[in-house]
């Protein structure tokens, strides 16, 4: 028998059973207290058993880190939100691209989501895919949230779930920085910082481009679930409400709601005030979302709870407008609240 | 208000989309359905097979060979269930729907478990013997199921069930115990309490986390100290031979 004192966690030896009731003694200290000095088990399980805890602890592990990796995902997928609530766009969809401080900003969290990602490949193979579902999808679903959000303020459109799986799946990295910064080259050229950020970060995303392809063909990409997709689609309402909020707070009366006259003259949308879009937008995604029959799963009394709040949501916007209609009149003409600097007190 | 509802749904949402997602929903329901519905008679043969079993504790050691002829029929049919579960859920991922059967089929593996320890499934030729563990592999074969799967995403019994079925013979195990003693057994509490606690530390080498099987592995040991106080008994009435007793080979719980 060999000496009790290796306390390495016994992942990597194979078919080395003997050792194993020494190590598992010196590293399990709760049973300490039943066995103070006890000499290592024998018996005739004790192959079979150190074989189970070698796979029980490759389990555990790799558990852990798709947690934690969920976990970091989901902590820059709200980062990349809290960037984007700083827009104050005055059209929707933003008829300018997002300024390169901005990009800059969501690439660096963009980029650090989709190394963990791409990380989490190999513990996410075939059967490992369902298994770990439910420590993987909070991430998911959070970073479903933001590119949701992004695409929504970009697009005037609810994103598919074709495209927000080609977000989740891991595999498409470079591709989403590359489409990332490319919607805002032309305002890059301008500024300076923003193109030495780029250079530096292609440069980075070339060395790491190789060994990541030779590793990309044998890997399947993270699925994802419909599930997931319609959860995150649910948190991102709460993200247009506080933008439409927001919008309704900053935007001048006179541009708030126009004049009916205005309206019907161009018969357009894009007469509407940006809180206005995003009002229908909200009640638009409300009814796609009320019109589902949600089912008594897991999942059904998930998105049951969320489609509660996402009514709420779409209620605080449309009370934020009754109030405005009530007692803008009161308002000096061109007054907005000082939330931003940008705004024009008179 | 008006230009409201002109606009429609399908202005800045794929309707398609939600499509989808409902049928996707539709087919989840439809699954669970038919799974459950697979489980009813799973659960029904899984019951017959533990009515004979639980027989042991008041038939003599000598009837049990009839008695694991008589459950040989129920494992026939719970295999025929089994391969058409394994059918059904392979098409799915596993660990989408596993949570629905894994009692069921924890219960298939106790089933095994307990009647191959009763000395079921011998091959040919072999007496009757009691005290074998079945192993997973074997257990697998008998189910007729695929165990412990490690990439392909199919239908099987995992490790945790397995484990989870052992568990549950301890329990069965040292009920049996109290019972052979009333039926003038001596040798079968010896026999099981090498056993148990041959398992118990196999139980203790692995490192668990806190879940359920965690909890119910913890439990082992006051199965282990029950069937000690049955070894105890007997021992110091001299009821067995000293020499089959365990006690001093394996640290006491």
């Amino acid at each position: 028998m060999s000496p009790s004192g290796t306390k390495r966690p016994f992942s990597s030896g194979e078919g080395n059973s003997r050792n194993g009731p020494n190590r598992s003694y010196s590293s399990q200290p709760r049973q300490q207290q039943q066995q103070p000095t006890a000499p290592p088990p024998t018996g005739p399980f004790i192959p079979m058993f150190t074989a189970f805890r070698n796979e029980l602890d490759e389990h555990h592990d790799r558990r852990e880190r798709i947690i934690k990796a969920s976990r970091d995902i989901t902590a820059a997928s709200k980062k990349i939100i809290f960037t984007l609530h700083r827009l104050r766009p005055s059209s929707l969809p933003l008829s300018d691209t997002l300024s390169p401080h901005m990009t800059n900003e969501i690439c660096d969290y963009e980029s650090k989501i989709q190394h963990l990602l791409f990380s989490l490949l190999p513990d996410l193979q075939q059967l490992n895919g369902s298994r770990y579902w439910k420590q993987i999808s909070p991430g998911l679903q959070e970073y479903i949230e933001a590119v949701g959000f992004r695409h929504y303020l970009l697009t005037g459109n609810v994103i598919t779930w074709e495209e927000a799986a080609w977000y989740t799946s891991g595999l498409n990295g470079d591709e989403i920085l590359k489409k990332l910064k490319g919607g805002s080259s032309e305002v890059d050229k301008d500024v300076e910082m923003g193109d030495a950020g780029d250079t530096v970060e292609d440069t980075s995303a070339d060395t790491s481009e190789k060994e990541k392809e030779g590793e990309k063909k044998k890997l399947e990409g993270i699925k994802l679930s419909k599930e997931d997709y319609v959860l995150g689609l649910f948190d991102m309402t709460g993200e247009m409400m506080r933008f439409g909020v927001t919008s309704i707070a900053t935007t001048p009366l006179s541009q708030l709601i126009p004049t009916s006259s205005t309206t019907t003259k161009s018969g357009k949308g894009s007469v509407k005030s940006t809180p206005q879009k995003c009002l229908d937008d909200l009640r638009n995604v409300r009814l796609a979302f009320e019109g589902l029959d949600l089912g008594r799963s897991a999942f059904g009394k998930d998105a049951e709870k969320k489609l509660e709040v996402m009514q709420q949501c779409v209620q605080k916007v449309e009370y934020a407008f009754y109030g405005i209609v009530v007692r803008g009149s009161e308002r000096p003409d061109g007054w907005v609240a000082e939330i931003e600097s940008s705004g024009n007190p008179e | 208000m008006s230009e409201l509802s002109g606009a429609g749904i399908g202005a800045m949402i794929d309707p398609e989309i939600f499509k989808q997602v409902q049928d996707e929903i539709d087919e989840d329901v439809k699954v669970r359905e038919e799974i459950r519905g697979l489980l009813k008679s799973l659960d029904k043969q899984e019951r017959s097979i533990q009515s004979v079993l639980s027989r042991v504790h008041a038939v003599p050691t000598a009837a049990v060979t009839a008695l694991l002829a008589g459950a040989m029929p129920f494992f026939d049919q719970q295999r025929e269930v089994l391969t058409e579960l394994d059918r059904v859920a392979s098409k799915y991922p596993y660990y989408k729907y596993n949570g629905i059967w894994t009692r069921e089929i924890q219960t298939a593996s106790y089933g095994i478990v307990l009647a191959g320890w009763l000395g079921a499934f011998a091959s040919e030729g072999e007496e009757h013997k009691e005290g074998r563990l079945m192993t997973i592999s074997e257990v697998g074969e008998k189910l007729g199921v695929r165990v412990n799967v490690k990439e392909l995403d199919v239908f099987h019994l995992t490790l945790e069930e397995y484990l989870h079925s052992l568990i549950t013979m301890i329990e069965e195990l040292t009920r049996l115990a109290v019972n052979s003693v009333t039926l003038g057994d001596y040798q079968r509490p010896m026999l099981i309490s090498r056993f148990v606690k041959d398992l118990h530390a196999g139980f203790q080498l692995l490192n668990l986390k806190n879940d359920s099987l965690r909890r119910r592995s913890d439990s082992i040991k006051y199965n282990v100290k029950k069937i000690e106080d049955v070894v105890y008994d007997l021992a110091l009435r001299k009821l067995v031979n000293s020499n089959d007793s365990t006690v001093s080979e394996v640290p006491n719980a």
